[in-house]
């Protein structure tokens, strides 16, 4: 059977590539309710699709431990600024 | 009972109406996204430090200058005026940094907060911070800048293509590609992955 999802008006045929593409935006939360059923269904029969899944989903947790943030001087030199252009716009 | 979140549109309005607070309570809620964007597409923390500085005053001005109209959007707005930024300063130093610097050399770990508090759990810790941050600077700069975009920044799909004036199918692609890749740096150099 060719499946075709349809995102953002743009035509993806579900062949293995572009189906590990399905499954990033599934991963990422960017398919509908039918699309999203659609790739848990492909993934139901195809294990390597499945690991594929996975690694997105590992991959997206380590990513997660990289959080930064700016020095809270550059926070207080932008609050700074803000209150000078009010101010002068005043 | 949960406050009701206003929407960053209200503050901004509130923001030009003179509530100064408004504009630290946006930018508490979305520092996070744009410096760590910032930071890993210029890989300098005091480049990054002023790039949001910069940022934010490109912002200032626009908004008193009535230059801003959209809102609702103002998290894609923000993050492309921080894109730009990072991209004509990495085009002045004539280069993508290829590693993770901190100017004076200090440690990069700074400002990280790490829970753990046994000393080789912290060291393993940072080792592992330090590859995967390195492994995102190996990244060829499309791949890297789409995978800083969708998963820090945040951004869909859709936004980062027309940000970036390219196809989304080229954009997921090159995603696509990022996940790949990392994997297998990760996988070579025996990060783990929980």
């Amino acid at each position: 059977m060719f499946h075709v999802l349809r995102y953002s008006n743009i035509e993806m045929p579900m062949t293995q590539n572009t189906t590990q593409e399905h499954l990033i935006l599934l991963a990422y939360g960017e398919l509908n309710d039918e699309e999203r059923k659609m790739a848990e269904s492909a993934m139901a029969g195809n294990p390597e699709l499945r690991n594929f899944y996975q690694s997105v989903l590992q991959s997206k947790q380590l990513l997660n431990t990289i959080k930064e943030n700016p020095h809270p001087t550059t926070l207080s030199i932008i609050s700074e600024h803000s209150h000078d252009s009010h101010t002068e716009a005043v | 009972m949960q406050k009701p979140v206003i929407s960053d549109g209200a503050l901004l309005k509130v923001y030009l109406e003179g509530n100064e607070s408004a504009l630290e309570t946006l930018i508490k809620r979305h520092k996070s996204r744009i410096f760590t964007s910032i930071y890993l597409l210029v890989s300098d923390r005091y480049l990054a430090e002023d790039i949001f500085q910069e940022t934010f005053i490109k912002i200032i001005q626009c908004l008193r200058t009535g230059k801003y109209r959209d809102e609702d959007k103002f998290l894609p707005w923000a993050l492309r005026i921080a894109r730009n930024l990072s991209i004509d300063s990495i085009r002045q130093r004539g280069r993508m940094p290829g590693i993770v610097t901190d100017s004076e050399g200090n440690d990069i770990f700074a400002y990280i907060d790490i829970k753990e508090d046994s000393r080789e759990q912290i060291v393993i810790e940072r080792e592992e911070y330090a590859s995967l941050h390195r492994f995102i600077n190996q990244l060829p700069a499309e791949q890297k800048e789409v995978l800083v975009l969708r998963h820090y920044a945040d951004l869909s799909f859709k936004e980062i293509a027309e940000m970036t004036g390219n196809n989304i199918n080229t954009c997921i692609g090159r995603m696509h590609y990022a996940l790949i890749n990392l994997r297998k740096m990760m996988q070579k150099s025996s990060v783990e992955i929980k």
